[in-house]
């Protein structure tokens, strides 16, 4: 929900980041070869963040839910407040999924320390890669929810929108830099979302509009096992997800009852081999299967949120080329939910 | 910004392995004395962790009632934990899973279908289930003849309290169907008893269908279910079947969840 909004120019922007800059640990992206890095950048680096464009490479997960943890430390040792800016709205809509996972139960005393520490700040994107179908997840790439400030970047300034308390106090001695949104401005933030939503559905005029139905057929195992024949079980999918938080505990520690927490990939093939050597997902196409169905079904089923964002990461980063939306598409068309 | 005060859960406790007992050529109990003890409900289990080899699952096979000392029963498989001796120490984590809840006033009759180390697992709810003996009117225990089973040496002080019901390997089989047809033709009545199967994953479902021919219904008919477990509090999505959590719903789940679940399937 959006409580206030304001106007703000890019001079008083710097500063209000500047001033934040030296009160918290701002981590913000930044070109990189190969797209947006979120990097921690300090006061003379201001002007290589990038809060227009696509989303990042890394998924945010990198910070608040590292690839190595040492869960037995003290969780309450953590606490930097810190500042993510520079989300997108895929990368939101993944922090939700996290929060109700690592939420869920016993919340995950690391994550949820992370988490509270850190302030979120959403800016819209602008430019989404061909790769990105967050409007077929029924997400937008600008966020509604769930940030505590949003920027959209307009002309030579921005329109922030407050979603939170924390956002709300972020803000707080800078009444003078804040001016009322006026017309022309909202109008120019709903253009570049609109054109930033006609440019995802562009990239995804061949995909199919819904994925829901697909997973209550039976799929061919035949098709299943071409669609995924390029998988080479690497992992990259999961790492590169921000949703996906299967991890190992690690206990071949130095210290003896120390448990190191590593992410963990589905589609390694011991993944969840028992001790006997049985498995429930013995062959590739099964865990290729699930790992579909943990996406968009299952991780629904358990959190009420869907595990895909659209955010196109394990798409790039797939050393087979193999395009999750191409092979929903597919099953699609074999059992004729989906004109070719 | 105020961090939240949780403290982290994947910390075991240290505990002394007080004795190794040899229970059959490929099982072995350590008797394990977790610092501040440790307590469990049948249906509950705990992560224990050997030095240098790692964590596993372990339902206790020792009482519930017993709270100072956990007696943890490993196969062969499990190597790390067989090596440990006496004196040596091992970290214990827990309880995790859901307890059980007998319900006298549903099942009156209670059986148990164990193979092997399948004991091991029932024997919680065994000595429950003892302990509240006047609440049921039946109780019986199907074992398999060819089995050597851990802590067999309780089964004679069992037996006036228990029916001890073994397959029919002279029929060859031992199957668990013949467990269906014992129970049936000792007297229990579907509607109100309780199955317990703690059979090995393929055996548990043979039976499972069994059971379920015979009349027991899905609510009746419980599985010991065994995934690969890794956080034991529903987070790395390991144990996972479908979206069930076995961590968090199990390990001992009715077939009534289970079934229509993909990751299970159907029946054989």
């Amino acid at each position: 929900m959006i409580l206030e909004k304001y106007y703000i120019s890019k001079e008083h922007w710097q500063n209000v980041l500047a001033d934040w800059m030296r009160k918290h640990e701002v981590l913000a992206p930044v070109r990189r070869p190969g797209g947006l890095f979120f990097e921690r950048i300090e006061a003379p680096r201001i002007h290589e963040i990038v809060l227009d464009g696509a989303r990042s490479v890394q998924p945010l997960k990198s910070f608040l839910f590292p690839p190595f943890e040492d869960v037995t430390s003290d969780p309450q040792a953590i606490p930097v407040s810190s500042i993510f800016l520079g989300a997108r709205s895929c990368d939101m809509a993944a922090l939700a999924v996290l929060d109700r996972s690592l939420g869920s139960g016993t919340p995950d005393p690391h994550h949820a320390n992370r988490r509270q520490s850190a302030a979120v700040i959403s800016a819209d994107c602008t430019q989404p890669y061909p790769t990105c179908f967050c409007t077929s997840v029924e997400l937008n790439p600008y966020a509604m929810e769930g940030f505590d400030l949003n920027v959209s970047k307009i002309w030579d300034g921005f329109i922030i929108e407050v979603g939170s308390a924390r956002g709300k106090a972020l803000l707080e001695g800078f009444d003078r830099s804040l001016k009322p949104v006026v017309k022309e401005e909202e109008e120019a933030q709903e253009k570049l979302r609109r054109e930033a939503v006609q440019r995802v559905q562009r990239w995804n005029l061949a995909t199919l509009q819904s994925f829901g139905d697909v997973f209550h057929h039976e799929w061919d195992v035949v098709v299943l096992k071409r669609l995924g024949s390029a998988c080479v079980e690497c992992g990259a999918c999961n790492f590169a997800c921000p949703t996906c938080h299967s991890f190992y505990l690690d206990s071949a520690t130095p210290k003896f009852l120390q448990k190191i927490r590593g992410w963990d990939s589905c589609l390694f093939p011991g993944y969840d081999r028992m001790p006997d050597g049985e498995s429930s997902r013995p062959r590739l196409f099964e865990r290729f299967r699930h790992r579909l169905f943990c996406k968009f079904l299952l991780q629904k089923e358990n959190t009420g949120l869907s595990g895909c964002t659209g955010c196109g990461r394990c798409i790039d980063a797939c050393p087979g080329r193999i395009d999750m939306r191409s092979v929903l598409t597919e099953l699609a068309r074999e059992h004729s939910l989906h004109a070719a | 910004m105020k961090p939240a005060s949780l403290k982290s859960f994947f910390q075991p406790k240290k505990a002394v392995v007080e004795k190794v007992v040899r229970e059959t050529p490929d099982l072995r109990s350590l008797l394990i004395r977790p610092e501040g003890g440790f307590r469990f409900e049948p249906g509950q289990f705990a992560m224990v962790t050997a030095a240098e080899a790692g964590e596993a699952p372990f339902a206790p096979s020792s009482s519930p009632d017993e709270t100072e000392t956990v007696r943890i029963t490993a196969k062969k498989t499990t190597d790390g934990i067989q090596a440990a001796r006496a004196g040596d120490f091992v970290g214990i984590r827990g309880p995790y899973g859901k307890p059980f809840s007998f319900a006298p006033s549903i099942h009156t009759e209670m059986a148990f279908a164990v193979r092997g180390i399948g004991l091991a697992a029932a024997r919680p709810f065994i000595l429950r289930a003892l302990a509240m003996r006047e609440s049921f009117h039946r109780m019986a225990l199907w074992t398999h003849p060819a089995d050597a089973l851990p802590c067999a040496g309780d089964i004679p002080s069992w037996k006036t309290a228990i029916e001890v019901i073994h397959g029919e390997s002279a029929t060859g089989s031992g199957r668990p169907t013949t467990c269906a047809d014992s129970l049936m033709r000792s007297g229990f009545r579907p509607e109100r008893a309780a199955a317990l199967l703690f059979c090995g994953r393929e055996e548990n479902r043979e039976l499972a269908r069994a059971l379920s021919g015979a009349g027991f219904g899905p609510e009746s008919i419980f599985l010991w279910t065994e995934t690969r477990m890794n956080c034991a509090v529903g987070h790395c999505r390991r144990c996972t079947l479908d979206h069930l959590f076995v961590c968090r719903e199990g390990p001992l789940i009715p077939l009534a969840a289970l079934s229509g679940l993909r990751s299970f399937g159907a029946l054989p």
